[in-house]
């Protein structure tokens, strides 16, 4: 099938789901939900066996976040979507002002595939809801071949909203020249520019959430044993392919070194291993290509003078162990460049202005976090900090929220993801006005005259003024105009 | 970037190993031919009986070790009599029995009798002399693989 | 950077472990044996008994079980039990693999079918029964008791190449290792051999457990101080009864396999001593010589050994008080011993504790106490019939064979590893050693563990072996070659 043709299908899907209604499609993904939950063992097994993720991994990221998410969709839904009413000014006095979140028609969401299922689903399930007929291309190397589709099998809005369509940048391209009504991409940065690229003619409206570079700030009044396990977790869960990955550690000086040692111990107790039956801490790479800038980027910082304890690559397999980098320095590629994978460089900060400086430097601004004893120092540098999400003494945890926006700022991407703000996303607003059937024209119709301009100074005046006077210079110039409104010219 | 540790019986010091041949020379007093526990100088070899055990075993060995050789000798005599009464005690009742005696028997006969004293006039083994044993093997070069 | 992936992973080196290495690296595997245990070379083994326990076995020397009524021991050493053990290599009879098959509902536990993989391995060993003009004052005791109350015995047969008794070497010291390397133990047979096929070792490595993926196993412990993962298409667990099973309940397996820990068995023996007015030297020459071979003796659930001690353990094991300790230790040479080796039927339970420790609940039933005393009677027979002056027994029982608690068997409720050798559920993961045994055979286990390891080495392989005799004839080749 072509894309003109998979296009044309969303069209016809996205004309039928207009006259569905909102509660229709949250039971819907009601039903999805319990199915997910339901084939979790299966989906988990599918998704290992794709992406080389651990099975704790894939449960906990994979199924536990997209339930969790498609939980709060179908309770905050109503309220977020429903048609807002909104004050109209006293100048307006008698009409009703009222916004509608109208679907936006077809909505194409290209995935990446470290999260095959969970980004995907938390795309298809806003668009859904919001009432669009979804394409969704996945990534190559994570097709989940036939999953989605079974998933919503028999689910009579659904089946006919979701088209996936599996193949490589070619078939984005191609589905992207269909004209979609928005693009939502997660990926690189690079494929970011270039779909938008793409789109800017059509003006087509896209979403981008590309990589990051994502710091973890540790002062030096944490609990270390908390904080050094929160660093292991935050830099080498998916085997570090995350976008807000921890990339970089740093800690302020006085506790850099104990810091060091205590990752060194716990670092080489993580148990690596592919297909694991929920024991195993780090899973498989999911390229190989990916494997292969791990160790450029690690081959570089060595040959820079770094020091790397851990790594390495089993032979045989895409199974990277962790490595642990210091005497790390801006030239490295390690520094520049997103690793995605299980590498954690550790640096050390004096205090707030540098450490804010060395963050904000990156050019990225996906996620970070802080910690420290001190919420109010805490507060202050996460506003200081230029990302899209800062979690406070807790790494990587806005993403638990379902109800929190999620999306980077400079070269991570814009747009955001997930909460009211990514599902309105799904949306474009629709002002409306209502006024009443009745003879009375406006004062601002024609004709225009001198006196009515006279009055339109006064009802300004009145409006800008302050006190009782104004409000009563107000209401006469507004009764006055009124009365002149309703006279043809020349007739003063 | 690791820091080695030293297992705990490393912390075996003198005054565990006075306290060990106190209890020892009870068990083994000696007579005309063996020389008493203190005498043979085995309660040095603690630590190396020891260094195999597991560390927690090695902690509760130098407590027991401390609290049983700090008690007046007639004690000890009586503690090792109702070891040795309650070693055939059935079950859970006779465990502490077996696991005291296990402890300290087994550590002052594994010490003494191992024949690494050097106390007889002619430089061996004074143990050993009053046993008369000596195993015998002959190793050569070409055994030596 | 590279790390190693090795097509097969042993996590010990006895004779499981060892046997099983050999053939695989012949095979052209590529395979690392993991021993928590050092290697040796043979003439430096410890020569006295403080230094075998302490630096050849677990736990320093003794691991008492639940209630302390056992002294259970376990080599840590390169080529495991069998370089702390007397190399006794009997094969199992059908009273033994009967049994067996029937708990398992494995047929080839038959001794036709287990015949060819004895076979092979007794062709790659060194074996010689001991002649009566090695027998030392012990063994001339057991044999005459024997003979004068009407009872069979049978000259032993031991795995040995040149121990030359008669030239005054004492066998008693090979329980801390061979130094002429004549006792077969697998660090003097198959594990060499095996390096010289490739085989790689890493000793002085603590396996704390295993992570079972679809494409390998990430093996994890430490070495010395350090955290250490090996990774391997397949693993082998050989570490022992106490060993895989621990390592199996330290991976969180106890609930995937509810037989883990079950059926845990060790031949419980209890040791007599006798004084006699003349020394019997029992710690002389062959120290053990002979062995009971009486169908009562079978019938009835008990074997009588002919074995003697070193003067730690003697000691240890005599009763009484100062006074008399002293008095029975200066006669150590006048001293003879018998031992009363019981076939338990009564399981044992092995468990992991809350610290991570290892839990060994082990209690002599009704049955195991019956036949201990109906042996403990012959042996005072024995005692009474060839004029000892006093009979002691040792207070405490030892187990020194060590099986079950990963049994082999096709039921996963009742058995832990499938008749492929692979824990049920877990097709990379294997468990070759005593603790495949579903019960006690009541036969000193280690030829029979060799020759299971042998028929899992064609289970892992997916091939028949080549006949007998290949692991001599390729190290004799070998010594020519160099030479």
């Amino acid at each position: 099938m072509m894309a003109t043709q998979y296009m044309a299908q969303a069209r016809a899907a996205a004309e039928q789901l207009a006259r569905s209604s909102l509660a229709e499609r949250l039971a819907e993904l009601a039903q999805l939900r319990h199915r997910i939950d339901q084939r979790r063992e299966a989906i988990v097994d599918q998704v290992m066996a794709e992406t080389g993720k651990c099975r704790t991994d894939a449960l906990v990221s994979e199924i536990m976040g997209s339930l969790d998410y498609l939980h709060w969709l179908c309770k905050a839904a109503p309220a977020i979507l429903a048609d807002e009413k909104v004050s109209t000014p006293i100048a307006l006095m008698g009409k009703a002002s009222r916004i509608w979140h109208e679907a936006l028609g077809t909505v194409l969401i290209i995935t990446p595939w470290n999260y095959p299922f969970h980004i995907a689903l938390t795309a298809i399930a806003p668009a859904f809801a919001a009432g669009n007929a979804v394409i969704l291309k996945p990534s190559e190397h994570t097709p989940l071949q036939g999953l989605f589709e079974s998933l919503v099998a028999d689910l009579p809005g659904l089946s006919a909203a979701l088209q996936v369509v599996y193949g490589d940048g070619d078939t984005a391209r191609a589905l992207i020249d269909a004209g979609p009504d928005k693009i939502c991409f997660t990926g690189s940065a690079a494929t970011g520019k270039a779909i938008l690229a793409q789109a800017a003619p059509r003006l087509i409206p896209v979403d981008l959430e590309l990589g990051g570079k994502d710091a973890m700030v540790v002062f030096d009044d944490v609990d270390m044993h908390r904080t050094s396990a929160g660093a292991l977790w935050g830099a080498f869960t998916n085997a570090g392919q995350s976008c807000t990955s921890v990339e970089a550690l740093y800690v302020q000086r006085p506790r850099y070194q104990e810091m060091v040692n205590t990752l060194v111990q716990q670092l080489d107790g993580l148990i690596v291993n592919e297909g694991d039956a929920g024991d195993a801490d780090i899973g498989a790479m999911t390229t190989e290509f990916q494997c292969d800038i791990v160790e450029a980027q690690l081959e570089d910082a060595r040959s820079k003078g770094a020091h790397i304890h851990g790594g390495g690559r089993i032979e045989g397999t895409r199974l990277l162990r962790p490595a642990l980098v210091t005497g790390v320095t801006p030239d490295m590629l390690l520094m520049q460049q997103e690793t995605f994978g299980p590498v954690l460089p550790v640096l050390a900060f004096d205090n707030e202005a540098d450490v804010i400086r060395q963050v904000n430097d990156s050019g990225f601004g996906l996620s970070a976090s802080v910690w420290s004893k001190d919420l109010e120092r805490a507060s202050r540098v996460a506003r200081a900090l230029r990302v899209g999400a800062v979690s406070i003494n807790n790494v990587m945890l806005t993403e638990g929220n379902p109800a929190l926006p999620f999306g980077g700022v400079g070269a991570s991407g814009a747009g955001r993801v997930k909460g009211a703000e990514g599902l309105r996303g799904m949306t474009r607003s629709k002002a409306i006005l209502i006024d009443k059937q009745h003879g009375k024209l406006e004062a601002n119709w024609y004709p225009y005259t001198r006196e009515k301009y006279r009055l339109f100074g006064g009802l300004i005046s009145g409006l800008s003024g302050r006190g009782i006077a104004a409000l009563l210079r107000f209401a006469r110039a507004g009764l006055q105009l009124e009365g002149h409104a309703q006279k043809p010219r020349g007739n003063a | 970037m690791s820091r080695p540790s030293s297992p705990p019986i490393a912390a075996f010091s003198r005054r565990h190993e006075q306290a060990l041949a106190r209890i020892g020379d009870v068990l083994i007093p000696g007579d005309d031919t063996l020389p008493s526990y203190s005498e043979s100088g085995a309660a040095a070899l603690a630590p190396r009986a020891l260094a195999g055990a597991r560390p927690v075993d090695q902690v509760m060995m130098m407590r027991l070790i401390t609290v049983v050789g700090a008690l007046p000798r007639p004690l000890i005599a009586l503690m090792l009599l109702l070891i040795r009464a309650g070693l055939r005690l059935p079950g859970l009742v006779g465990a502490p029995a077996r696991l005291l005696d296990l402890a300290l028997k087994g550590v002052i006969m594994n010490t003494y009798y191992c024949g690494l004293d050097r106390t007889a006039p002619d430089g061996s083994s004074a143990v050993f002399q009053a046993l008369d044993f000596r195993l015998q093997m002959h190793v050569d070069d070409e055994d030596a693989r | 950077m590279t790390l190693s992936r090795y097509d097969y992973i042993i996590v010990g080196s006895g004779a499981g472990g060892g046997v099983l290495a050999f053939h695989l690296s012949r095979a052209g595997k590529r395979v690392l044996v993991l021993e928590a245990g050092q290697r040796w070379q043979a003439k430096d083994y410890p020569d006295n008994e403080l230094d075998a326990s302490a630096r050849l076995m677990w736990s320093g020397g003794v691991e008492p079980s639940h209630d302390a009524s056992l002294m259970l021991m376990r080599g840590r050493v390169l080529g495991g039990g069998t370089v702390i053990n007397q190399c006794l290599l009997d094969r199992f009879d059908s009273v033994a693999l009967d049994d067996w098959a029937e708990r398992s509902s494995i047929d080839s536990f038959n001794v036709t079918a287990l015949g060819r993989h004895y076979d092979a391995v007794e062709a790659d060993l060194s074996l010689q029964s001991i002649p009566e003009s090695d027998w030392n004052g012990n063994a001339r005791i057991y044999a005459d008791g024997f003979d004068q109350l009407g009872y069979r015995r049978a000259p032993l047969r031991r795995g040995q190449s040149r121990c030359d008794v008669s030239a005054g070497n004492d066998c008693m010291r090979c329980l801390g290792g061979c130094p002429r390397s004549s006792k077969q133990s697998m660090a003097a047979t198959f594990l060499p051999r095996a390096e010289q096929h490739g085989l790689e070792i890493v000793t002085g490595c603590h396996v704390h457990g295993v992570v079972h993926g679809s494409a390998g196993v990430t093996v994890y412990g430490r070495v010395g101080q350090e955290q250490v993962q090996f990774f391997g298409a397949q693993c082998v667990l050989a570490a022992g009864t106490l060993g895989s099973s621990r390592i199996l309940m330290n991976s969180g397996l106890t609930h995937a396999l509810p037989a883990l820990g079950k059926g845990f068995f060790c031949h419980p023996q209890f040791v007599t001593f006798a004084r006699y007015a003349e020394p019997v030297d029992a710690h002389r020459g062959s120290f053990q010589a002979l062995k009971s071979d009486d169908p009562r003796f079978r019938a009835a659930g008990f074997k009588l050994e002919n074995v003697f001690m070193g003067p730690v353990a003697a000691a240890y094991l005599l009763p009484g008080g100062a006074q008399m300790h002293q008095r029975l230790m200066r006669g150590y040479r006048h001293l003879a011993c018998i031992e009363v080796a019981v076939r338990d039927v009564t399981p044992g339970r092995l468990s992991l504790g809350r610290n991570g420790q290892l839990n060994i609940r082990k209690s002599l039933g009704a049955p195991e106490r019956r036949r201990a005393r109906e042996g403990l009677q012959v042996i005072r027979d024995i005692y009474r019939v060839t004029g000892a002056k006093e009979v002691m027994q040792a207070p405490t029982g030892i187990g020194l064979h060590l099986m079950g608690g990963c049994a082999q068997g096709v039921q996963r409720d009742t058995s832990v590893v499938n008749p492929e050798f692979a824990v049920h559920g877990m097709p990379r993961l294997h468990v070759v050693d005593g603790s495949l045994f579903p019960s006690a055979p009541g036969i000193n286990p280690s030829l029979t563990i060799m020759a299971l390891a042998h028929r899992a080495a064609e289970a892992l392989l997916g091939c028949t072996l080549p006949s007998a005799g290949i692991a001599r004839g390729q190290s004799i080749a070998i010594a020519e070659a160099s030479a």
